[in-house]
């Protein structure tokens, strides 16, 4: 054999080992055990979307329709402490965060609760038609580490959210790591700072200078104006840790620690009536609300459907039945040209059930924004390889 | 596959696991780039795959899907190399390597036991996975100039194995 055999041999398909197959599959498996438990909690929504992008991450967060029964809460003195990792996760500058109180956005809860030593602190929310994000700030947990000196991820083993003495939203949660969206889509430290991948242990950073962690949640419903002055109550139950996927008890503290306070919220957002078609795709934008917290974009694109070729875990081909997506909603460019072509994070997009002519798109920013500097909105002209300005369609709005 | 990544990242975990079975093979051939049997490489590819479960919303672009599994996989690899006494990093792989006790494959890892251990993660990657010299430099974390002469010197060493060292002359 000689080098341009060897290659070509090393190109070449081969037999998966039958232990490679066997592990991957009890991954495949896990994984969709959790999915449907997950699925199965969450409640249909009225508009009936399409699947939401927001996932739960680490372990299965169980919300319950019970009622809550809240223990013994300190309210702190009424100052107004902003989430240091809501504000980092956020890019919250100090003058948006005087907008965003002065508009009514911002609840503050200062609620405290300590249970077998474990302080948890419930801080503000900031809220919009769609969106309503919570922070949480947790002392006196102590994180532990491996033998090679790394942190494990922390995590609380169940949550139970009511909003309106309901559960009538989509849901995602996790403790704060200290990695957001960088310039180029790629995560990044909140300082800015490039990750590096090769040092050892994990890349988060949950515990903060001062011991702390930070755990964030954002709701979401499509429908307008939803979590507007509602009540939410949260219950956090047994704080551990978590490893593939799953809860570990090893380094458990037990105990409830519960909060209620009112959203308050905003409404305010810039509207937009709209008639731009994008491209030749047959996707028309007609209406558009932008808010600092998040967009909701609205397109005359009638439902089409086609097949795709696909392999099961055995290798047999099967075809599945896909929705022809609109060009997806990218973020916006603002009057002095910076582009945000990563700001949509979570949120859903689809058909009403009685409408399949208007496809709908609701994001919360990656990020605060000032809406009255938002020159274009933008979207996608593919979703793969890496983007220039000629990869978008740019909707002008401003 | 970039529809499955944009499903799978909507959380539909049928759509996560087609694009996990398709990426298979590619894992396999990584991992065994550094790992010498296949029970570590099983164990770092399951790794790998609830990883990437778990943290696929921190992939913005589906482009970098690729990438950022490769990435995700070689250090779930260098993990299990430090924590077995007597392995350091993958630059520094064992010199006999151990052989399953099965036979499948041999042809393909007498193929990869050609390759010289220094340079075989980058060989593989550039030559078998088929990623350019950007995207190595950026998953090893090590220049891109670095890239380039490792798998110049990976292909004379592989040259020099067959040819005996010998020069080619123009007719």
């Amino acid at each position: 054999m000689n080098e341009r055999d060897t290659l070509s041999v090393l190109q070449s398909d081969i037999v998966i080992p039958e232990i490679v197959q066997e592990k991957a599959n009890m991954a495949f498996q896990e994984i969709h055990e959790m999915n449907a438990i997950d699925r199965r909690e969450q409640k249909n929504n009225q508009m009936q979307r399409r699947k939401p992008h927001m996932r739960k991450r680490g372990v299965i967060l169980f919300v319950a329709a019970a009622v809550l029964a809240l223990g013994s809460i300190t309210v702190l003195a009424a100052y107004q402490n902003w989430s240091k990792s809501l504000s980092e996760e956020l890019r919250i500058t100090e003058k948006q965060k005087t907008e965003l109180q002065e508009e009514g956005a911002v609840a503050f809860a200062m609620q405290s609760q300590t249970q077998n030593g474990v302080t948890v602190t419930a801080q503000q929310s900031i809220t919009d038609n769609y969106f309503a994000h919570l922070s949480f700030r947790v002392e006196g947990y102590d994180l532990p580490k491996d033998a090679q000196g790394n942190y494990a991820e922390p995590c609380f083993e169940n949550i139970n959210i009511m909003v309106d003495k309901g559960t009538d939203y989509n849901m995602l949660g996790s403790f704060y790591d200290g990695l957001v969206t960088g310039p180029e889509g790629r995560a990044v430290y909140a300082d800015g700072s490039p990750i590096d991948y090769d040092a050892p242990g994990s890349l988060a950073r949950f515990v903060r200078d001062d011991g702390s962690m930070e755990y964030l949640i954002t709701l979401y419903n499509g429908e307008k104006g939803y979590f507007l002055n509602k009540e939410v109550s949260v219950e956090f139950e047994n704080l551990g840790t978590v490893s593939k996927a799953e809860y570990l008890k090893e380094h458990e503290v037990t105990g409830k620690w519960s909060f209620q306070w009112n959203l308050q919220g905003t409404d305010s957002r810039k509207e937009y009536t709209l008639n731009e078609p994008l491209g030749d795709t047959g996707a028309t934008v007609i209406k558009a609300e932008v808010s600092p917290i998040s967009l909701h974009v609205e397109y005359n694109f009638p439902y089409q459907t086609y097949m795709e070729t696909g392999f099961d875990q055995d290798g047999n081909p099967i075809e599945s039945e896909q929705v022809v997506e609109a060009p997806p909603l990218a973020g916006v460019k603002l009057k002095d040209g910076t582009l945000y072509q990563y700001l949509c994070g979570s949120g859903s997009e689809g058909y009403y059930p009685d409408d399949k002519n208007t496809y709908i798109a609701t994001f919360a920013n990656d990020r605060i924004i000032d809406t009255n500097e938002v020159a274009y909105l933008v979207f996608r002209k593919k979703t793969d390889g890496l983007y220039s300005e000629s990869d978008f369609y740019f909707v002008p709005v401003n | 596959m970039e529809n499955l990544i944009l499903e799978a990242k909507k959380g539909n975990s049928d759509a996560f696991t087609r694009l996990m079975q398709s990426q298979l093979q590619n894992m396999y051939k990584a991992a065994s780039a550094i790992l010498n049997n296949d029970e570590d490489v099983a164990d770092a590819i399951s790794d790998t795959i609830l990883t990437c479960w778990e943290k696929l919303r921190q992939l913005k672009n589906p482009a970098f899907f690729r990438t950022w599994m490769t990435r995700i996989l070689i250090n779930k690899c260098k993990d299990m190399l430090r924590k077995q006494s007597g392995f350091s990093l993958v630059e520094e792989l064992p010199e006999q390597p151990v052989y399953d006790a099965k036979y499948e494959n041999v042809e393909w890892k007498d193929a990869l036991n050609a390759l010289d251990e220094k340079h075989r993660l980058v060989m593989v990657l550039y030559y078998v996975e088929g990623f350019n010299t950007v995207e190595i430099s950026e998953m090893l974390d090590m220049p891109e100039s670095t890239v380039r002469s490792r798998l110049s010197r990976g292909r004379e060493k592989l040259a020099k194995s067959y040819m005996g060292g010998r020069k080619y002359e123009r007719a």
